[in-house]
């Protein structure tokens, strides 16, 4: 009976610590949230208005040929997967890593990995993927990783190593919403280029369209990657966010739960104890 | 009699916005040389430069942006402009861009082979450090 009371009695404690814990992370993923959140908005602004402009110039300069806008051949693939660099956010990067080994899996050409997040270095090592490049999760937008990745997509690109780039990531939509992306990052879709029917302007070009065009279209690619690797950052802290909200509720539930089985064991100790009591005064009276 | 057509002006950057309101003109760094932009201007795309930008305000006050790379583009008498790096006057560091003319300053001069690799590295940013103590002469 004290056993079992004492038992109860470190269980409860546990699982208020578990609590604490969890409480405190919820509370740093949003205080982390916030503030990202916000980059990834002004990113995403500057990245819609460099795409309205891009579409502008490519509809004055049709007949511009760039590697990025050329579909090639394909002998290899690569593929960019971004996701988080610590775990506690539920199935967030075992969700990514599922739609890139799906990804890697449809390509009937041999495919090559860069890493973004310890995470899903780890798990893409036990995958048995071909890595050919790996780095830390990006939060701040001077981070100087991130020119580090657009160069070596853009090498890996361009020099014909591979012929399509393809990125996974989760996509910040909202701090609820944060779906697995699977898309097309090189050579650049019309959907990228914004290819939409609108009112052709006569611009003045400074220089000439086509040069323009070249200028813009790295600037596209390395918006379009920046975005990438913010977004799922702040994906990844509302994924924790959303983890460790429930975590807390969850242990919420259990310390009701066992301190009702605690008073219930403390109340049926005393019960047997008065007994004891009230039956060994009575032995004595007899 | 002062200029008193305005037009609608944003200066984004991807960590945010620079500015945003109505000014009558601005003197833009172009990547071959500098322009000005009034109101009712022609539809147009540059590019830009290594550069000071300089907005008026209908009041005659002057705002400045220290600028390098990035896109202008005016149409239907609005302009936006991207900048792929850009700061206020009033947000610019002057000890560090200091701290980066200096060390530009003290490579280009280095004699070993290793440091004149990156000799268009080092010139661009020290025309970028120069550019920020530049434009932060106009702070407030």
């Amino acid at each position: 009976m004290g056993a079992n009371l004492r038992e109860l009695r470190r269980k409860v404690q546990t699982v208020q610590h578990i609590r604490q814990i969890t409480r405190a992370m919820k509370m740093v993923a949003t205080a982390k949230l916030q503030r990202i959140q916000q980059i990834v908005q002004n990113g995403r602004r500057f990245q819609e208005e460099l795409q309205r402009l891009l579409a502008h110039v490519a509809a004055a300069a049709t007949d511009v040929e760039h590697p990025y806008l050329q579909t090639r051949d394909l002998s290899r693939a690569g593929v960019i997967i971004v996701g988080g660099d610590r775990g506690l956010c539920g199935a967030f990067n075992r969700q990514l890593m599922e739609s890139a080994l799906e990804f890697v899996g449809s390509q009937p050409v041999p495919v090559e990995v860069i890493t973004v997040g310890n995470r899903i270095l780890r798990y893409a090592e036990r995958s048995g993927l071909e890595i050919v490049g790996s780095y830390e999760g990006v939060e701040r937008p001077d981070d100087g990783r991130i020119a580090q990745i657009v160069e070596q997509v853009r090498a890996w690109y361009e020099s014909g190593h591979v012929d399509l780039v393809q990125a996974i990531y989760a996509r910040f939509e909202t701090i609820m919403r944060h779906p697995m992306v699977s898309e097309q990052l090189l050579p650049l879709t019309p959907e990228a280029l914004g290819e939409r029917a609108e009112q052709y302007v006569e611009y003045i070009f400074e220089p000439a369209a086509p040069e323009l065009l070249r200028e813009l279209l790295p600037r596209a690619v390395e918006a379009e990657i920046a975005q990438i690797l913010l977004g799922t950052q702040a994906s990844a802290q509302a994924a924790r966010m959303m983890a460790m909200s429930a975590a807390t509720d969850n242990a919420e539930d259990m310390i009701v739960e066992l301190t009702r089985h605690l008073n219930r064991a403390r109340q049926e100790e005393i019960t047997a104890e008065l007994l004891d009591v009230v039956s060994g005064a009575r032995a004595l009276q007899s | 009699m002062p200029e008193t057509r305005t037009f609608p002006t944003r200066i984004v950057t991807r960590a945010g916005e620079l500015f945003s309101g109505e000014i009558v003109g601005a003197i833009i760094p172009g990547a071959d040389g500098y322009f000005g932009v009034k109101a009712n201007h022609a539809p147009l795309v540059a590019t830009l430069g290594i550069g000071e930008l300089a907005v008026t305000m209908p009041d005659g006050q002057g705002y400045y942006f220290a600028v390098s790379g990035g896109v202008a583009e005016v149409r239907d008498n609005e302009m936006v402009i991207l900048a792929d790096i850009g700061e206020r006057a009033e947000d610019i560091d002057v000890t560090r861009a200091e701290g980066a003319a200096e060390r530009a300053r003290a490579r280009l001069k280095g004699e070993s082979e290793e440091e004149r690799v990156d000799i268009t590295r080092v010139q661009i940013a020290l025309a970028r450090a120069v550019n920020r103590l530049r434009v932060a002469k106009h702070r407030r």
